[in-house]
């Protein structure tokens, strides 16, 4: 099944927004408005589970009005030729007390998906694991970061993917 | 402060006290429980599960590396039946008993008759006692799938154990640490063994049965699970070690009697009065629209981590979407995460 235009963007920006809005339930009443940069290119290797990884432009109106706990964000598409399969997004977290709090994590996978996220443990990473709109999406943190990875519910492989984007995630 | 104050202040602390004694009782107890549980699964495990019911004995032994990577075998009263492991997206399934496992299979729903020749390919192949290969037929993860999949999936239970578990704590109406010097121990006869050394037993407090309010003997809601088993969490340096559950309908006769006008007729074998009894829960579960309950002991014993799963080398390549939750195209409308 081929996504349309308009169901590939859905699918990208739904990650970028949950992520990027987590303070609405994380009570960050100290944590200011800044200008969050790209991360530098490099940061994943050119294929993933044997789907070629795109960096993808992000657009500034994405970027939050509000107070963020990112410093720094990558997006990535996942592509079996042109189609895209999967999306990543990789967020620098900022180095806050409320970020090194212990429900941190538990409450930003809460804000991605519509499903009560489920926690997993994989190769030693606590990942959440949750649904949105035809996708399926896993959440982990490692130190200093966030990844949202979407999967497209038609792909055969969705597993796969989570797991070598767990090995080649910083 | 006159002398009458002070003892006055006194009493009112010491009622106090005794208060937040009460309300705290048990949460220590719940909160181990609860940790325990929570905390299971970080780790690669195996395990042995044991259910016997009056549908006969079935047991699951398994090794689990995570949630998508397990290997798993069935035996059906003591006969190895059928073999299944999962790594990420794939599934390779074998039957070691053909015969049995397409008969138990097929009476639970578990096996359906194939609709492709992929499907034909690997029930012939699983006939053979060969082992089929689904590279993108996975079973969704069993966190995430609804509890009805126990009705057709033996492994969902045993992979889910510490969920349920946990599930029952929420329900109880209290969570007691078990001792043997216990003068009253929550359990009378105990029907689990006695805590290991250096491990702590947790023991779940059993619900009382609805009151009588305003309900006829006719008309009062079904006691419920949490008031039917009794259920043992076993806990070791705060590693979950076993997890035991007794569903004694029998036992609970005396109240059905009383509660439910319940007629039993005398000189029946213990047989036959759980016989009975059970009859008797699952028209009030069918009346009322609650999940079934079965009269059954399960032990679930967590043992040390087990060699890592691999796929199974020589498999055949099929569709395994006969087998329930398997198969790239068995059930669309789950999420196969």
């Amino acid at each position: 099944m081929r996504l349309g235009r308009g169901r590939r963007i859905a699918l990208a920006g739904l990650a970028v927004v949950a992520a990027l809005a987590t303070s609405c339930s994380t009570g960050a009443g100290s944590v200011s408005v800044h200008a969050i940069a790209p991360l530098p290119p490099g940061v994943l290797p050119p294929t993933v589970a044997g789907l070629t990884v795109v960096d993808e432009p992000l657009n500034p109106a994405l970027y939050p009005t509000r107070p963020s706990f990112v410093d720094a964000v990558a997006f990535f598409s996942l592509r079996l030729d042109r189609l895209a399969e999967a999306t990543l997004q990789l967020d620098q977290l900022r180095n806050l007390p409320v970020v090194r709090k212990s429900s941190f994590e538990e409450e930003v996978a809460d804000d991605v998906g519509v499903t009560t996220p489920v926690a997993l443990h994989l190769d030693g990473v606590p990942v959440w694991v949750s649904s949105g709109l035809d996708q399926q999406l896993w959440v982990w943190f490692k130190p200093g970061y966030l990844a949202v990875l979407a999967v497209r519910t038609g792909y055969p492989f969705p597993r796969s993917v989570l797991r070598a984007a767990l090995a080649a995630t910083p | 402060m006159t002398g009458r104050r002070v003892v006055r202040a006194l009493v009112s602390c010491g009622l106090c006290t005794l208060l937040l004694t009460a309300c705290g009782k048990g949460r220590a107890e719940e909160r181990a429980a609860d940790a325990a549980l929570a905390g299971f699964g970080a780790t690669p495990y195996s395990f042995v599960y044991t259910q016997v019911s009056m549908g006969g004995a079935i047991a699951v032994t398994g090794t689990v590396d995570d949630p998508y990577r397990y290997a798993v075998r069935l035996f059906v009263n003591g006969t190895a039946v059928w073999d299944e492991v999962v790594v990420d997206d794939a599934v390779a399934d074998r039957f070691d008993d053909p015969a049995e496992a397409v008969a138990y299979l097929s009476a639970g729903k578990t096996l359906s008759s194939p609709t492709t020749q992929g499907q034909a390919t690997a029930l012939g192949a699983l006939q053979a006692r060969q082992w089929v290969l689904d590279n993108d037929g996975a079973p969704p993860l069993p966190q995430q799938s609804p509890t009805t999949r126990a009705d057709t999936d033996p492994f969902y239970e045993p992979l889910t154990m510490a969920g349920y578990a946990l599930q029952a704590v929420d329900t109880a109406t209290a969570v007691e640490l078990w001792s043997p010097s216990s003068l009253s121990p929550t359990y009378n006869p105990d029907p689990f063994p006695a805590a290991g050394v250096g491990e702590d037993r947790y023991d779940l407090v059993r619900a009382a049965f609805p009151q009588a309010g305003n309900f006829l003997a006719s008309s009062r809601p079904p006691p419920g699970l949490a008031a039917l088993r009794e259920l043992a969490i076993y806990v070791h340096a705060g590693h979950l070690t076993a997890i035991r559950e007794d569903v004694n309908i029998l036992a609970r006769l005396p109240e059905l009697v009383r509660d439910y006008a319940l007629d039993i007729p005398s000189g029946l074998t213990a047989g036959a009065q759980t016989a009975l009894a059970q009859g008797f829960i699952d028209r009030l579960d069918r009346r009322t629209g609650a999940a079934p309950i079965e009269a059954r002991q399960v032990t679930f014993t967590v043992l040390g981590p087990g060699a890592p799963v691999n796929l199974p080398t020589g498999a055949i390549s099929a569709d395994l979407g006969l087998l329930a939750y398997q198969g790239a195209t068995a059930n669309p409308s789950l999420p196969n995460s």
